[in-house]
């Protein structure tokens, strides 16, 4: 069994994201008297970064639990997904840069109507990989091209859909 | 997705903050300002301009703030539905942009789909018929839509469009439409010009295209997954469609960023020699007569479609192919 959370280090990024974006549109929303297409668009805008600042709070008091049997969530919303019922298995890559030369990674997990996500900065992302591609192998399950693609960038090779 | 819509949306912030910056810098930088050049044009024709009319509009336009403060007036305005005076024109810019950017609209909508409908199939055809006569044809046609220059084209299809159909000789409408209010009558007008700046504009890009779609498509049905899926048997349609297709969009869905600014823009030269009442010849008015908000709105607004664009096509790339790049690093 192993333990991960989310180092503070890797989260102030995100929570200085979230700071600036609400400054950002929260300036001109206090201070000039806009029309309402642009208050409705700066509205819009505040209020998606305010969601990814309570995300990013949530993923800060998480803790993901590995196991034998499966992978667990406890924090503000806690779940489990049990290896043997593990449905779909998705590895996207979000790149920052237009070449794809520096970016992260995101873990999807579906089994039963739950869901979980994980993302590379957690401590120790390949354990969780390599559990989640172990248990998609042992249940057959066909993944993405592009799924597989980044799996396969860890040395782990899942059957492609 | 979270991550990444609020990344790309606090580049997009900074971004337009910076080409505001610099649209205003650009188009400060010719010595003097609007009011200097017609106060000399009218001194050249011996003719003397109102300074009194002239003191107001400096005065409430901030001609006579420093320069900081007419910036953050200009950009004040763009954020509260100003988008400030023509003084070229007499009007406040909304009023003289009005009809023009929906004709803009209009023929550049078309262009696009024109140029999409175009060169999707042929792509594919030529792709899958590689070495074909067809794909020769095809090519041949291709190279020679790249390398007509557009306005030459343009005066070759007015000549014959006026011959063959009796269509009049530029615009987008018959001249007994211009500055009438819309009817049926009208809109058929320019359904009966628009096909000429369509395929006069949209020509060139639909090559280009055309050449981007096949080049992409060879190189992924040459890869050893296609040959595999071939060899389990897979229907060819569906081991086209499946995924050697949607790698080879990629490029497509990148052409978002500057499709976006073009329908707005409207091929400025192109525009000129037709003489399309479209946004392209303004813009280029306003610029060499130092129309400063006229410019500017129009700057401002292409750049801000660019970036929109830009910002678009990256999350739709992101959602169809996010694949890691061996070249780079997972983790930031």
């Amino acid at each position: 069994m192993s333990s991960h959370v989310y180092p503070t280090a890797a989260l102030v990024g995100d929570y200085g994201r979230a700071a600036l974006g609400l400054v950002l549109v929260a300036f001109p929303l206090a201070t000039v008297p806009l029309t309402p297409w642009v208050t409705a668009l700066l509205a819009g805008l505040a209020a998606l970064f305010g969601v990814f600042a309570l995300r990013t709070a949530t993923r800060h008091a998480s803790r993901i639990s590995l196991d034998e049997t499966g992978i667990t969530a406890a924090g503000p919303f806690p779940t489990r997904i049990d290896w043997d019922a593990l449905e779909e298995v998705k590895l996207a890559f979000y790149a920052t840069k237009r070449d794809g030369s520096n970016g992260w990674l995101q873990l999807k997990l579906k089994a039963g109507g739950r869901r979980l996500t994980v993302d590379s900065r957690i401590e120790n992302f390949e354990a969780i990989l390599r559990a989640a591609a172990a248990a998609a192998r042992a249940r057959g399950l066909e993944v993405s091209r592009a799924t597989a693609a980044n799996f396969a960038a860890f040395g782990l090779e899942l059957e492609v859909r | 997705m979270l991550n990444y819509l609020v990344y790309r949306l606090l580049i997009m912030i900074p971004t337009l903050i910076a080409i505001s910056l610099l649209i205003f810098t650009i188009i400060q930088l010719p010595p003097g300002d609007y009011f200097s050049t017609y106060i000399a044009e009218l001194q050249a024709q011996g003719e003397a301009a109102d300074p009194t009319k002239i003191e107001f509009l400096r005065q409430q336009y901030g001609f006579d703030k420093p320069i900081w403060e007419q910036y953050l007036f200009w950009v004040g305005g763009l954020l509260t539905g100003d988008l400030g005076y023509s003084f070229e024109y007499n009007l406040p810019v909304s009023a003289v942009v009005g009809d023009r950017l929906l004709l803009t609209f209009i023929v550049s909508l078309a262009t696009l789909v024109f140029t999409y409908v175009l060169a999707f199939p042929i792509g594919v055809w030529s792709a899958t018929h590689q070495y074909s006569w067809s794909d020769y044809t095809l090519t041949f046609l291709g190279f020679i839509g790249l390398a007509t220059p557009s306005f030459l084209l343009a005066l070759v299809l007015l000549y014959f469009a006026n011959l063959w159909f009796g269509t009049s000789v530029g615009g987008l409408m018959d001249p007994e439409f211009v500055d009438q209010p819309w009817s049926v009558a009208k809109f058929l007008s320019v359904l009966e010009h628009l096909w000429i700046p369509t395929i006069v504009i949209g020509l060139s890009s639909t090559a280009g295209m055309i050449r981007r779609l096949r080049a992409n498509l060879l190189d992924e049905l040459q890869k050893q997954y296609v040959t595999t899926a071939r060899a389990k048997g897979l229907h060819p349609v569906k081991a086209l469609v499946k995924y050697p297709l949607r790698m080879a969009l990629n490029p497509f869905i990148a052409d978002i960023g500057s499709l976006l600014p073009e329908l707005i823009s409207g091929a400025a030269v192109v525009s000129v020699v037709l003489s399309l009442p479209t946004t392209g010849p303004m813009l280029l008015e306003a610029l060499r007569s130092q129309d400063m908000y006229l410019a500017g709105s129009f700057l401002m607004f292409m750049a801000t479609l660019t970036v929109i664009g830009v910002f678009l096509s990256d999350l739709a790339l992101a959602a169809l192919d996010p694949r890691i790049r061996l070249a780079g690093g997972a983790g930031r």
